[in-house]
């Protein structure tokens, strides 16, 4: 189904992004980052001097300043940044337990 | 990393958890300073009062933070006492009490030289707070963990 075109005058790229975001129900950057989350997470883990704490840890980060920037933007809401900063921490807690090599 | 040694059967104690707690409190509540400074430079209030709102995760961090801290004091406390007990009983060895309190105040001295680092390179002094108690944490639970085992005769806390 077509969307409807913007009505106001788009003067700026956040403008747009603002309105790209608006006619998939908020879903646009959610989507953006989680699919740059999931292939920089498969790429990190199958190279092979990473293993999958380190890749887990490294996306997460990413994704969190990512996240940051936009929810700045108004552009994705305040739980899903805090997801990624959650994940985050998760992610040093299980470098640890890996350098640790316990279980 | 040292861990390797220090926990060669590879199980999971007390130690490990008290780690996992430091790393992860220190990690949100660095967190948090990002997220309110971005929000104040751009003046984004929603983003801020939603972050900082009661039980939210802005707050958990800090919180977490302050706990831990609250009862490494008191396991400090309970070590340096136990410590001054040893010393008595043992009686010829009566300077190891005093070498070891040295040694359990030693990590402020880290964290102030950290700090010091920190604002010599006009680095805010939230992120040195909280950088310089996240290692003294670090410090603390590790020479707090090991005394504990020395006085088990090796015991895994």
């Amino acid at each position: 189904m077509a969307y409807e075109p913007p009505t106001g005058n788009i003067t700026t790229s956040l403008d747009f992004f603002n309105w790209i975001n608006t006619s998939v129900s908020n879903w646009f950057f959610t989507g953006i980052i989680i699919a740059v989350y999931f292939i920089m997470l498969v790429r990190m883990m199958y190279n092979p001097q990473t293993n999958t704490a380190q890749a887990f840890a490294a996306s997460s980060f990413i994704c969190m300043i990512l996240t940051i920037l936009l929810r700045v933007a108004d552009l994705v809401n305040t739980s899903f940044m805090v997801i990624f900063i959650i994940l985050t921490s998760v992610g040093v807690v299980w470098m640890h337990t890996e350098n640790a090599k316990f279980g | 990393m040292g861990d390797e040694k220090m926990n060669k059967r590879g199980t999971l104690v007390l130690r490990d958890i008290m780690f996992m707690l430091i790393l992860f409190g220190g990690i949100l509540a660095l967190a948090s300073i990002f997220v309110i400074n971005m929000a104040e430079e751009y003046s984004n209030t929603d983003m801020n009062t939603e972050y900082t709102a009661e039980n939210s995760i802005g707050n958990l961090g800090n919180k977490s933070l302050a706990n831990i801290s609250g009862s490494l004091d008191i396991m400090k406390n309970e070590t340096e006492t136990s410590v001054g007990v040893v010393g008595i009983v043992t009686g010829t060895v009566k300077g190891i009490g005093t070498v070891l309190s040295v040694v359990i105040k030693s990590p402020i001295y880290v964290k102030v030289a950290i700090t010091t680092l920190f604002t010599a390179l006009r680095i805010p002094t939230e992120i040195s707070f909280i950088v310089g108690n996240i290692i003294m944490f670090l410090i603390y639970a590790t020479i707090i963990f090991v005394i504990m085992s020395a006085f088990l005769r090796g015991g895994k806390v």
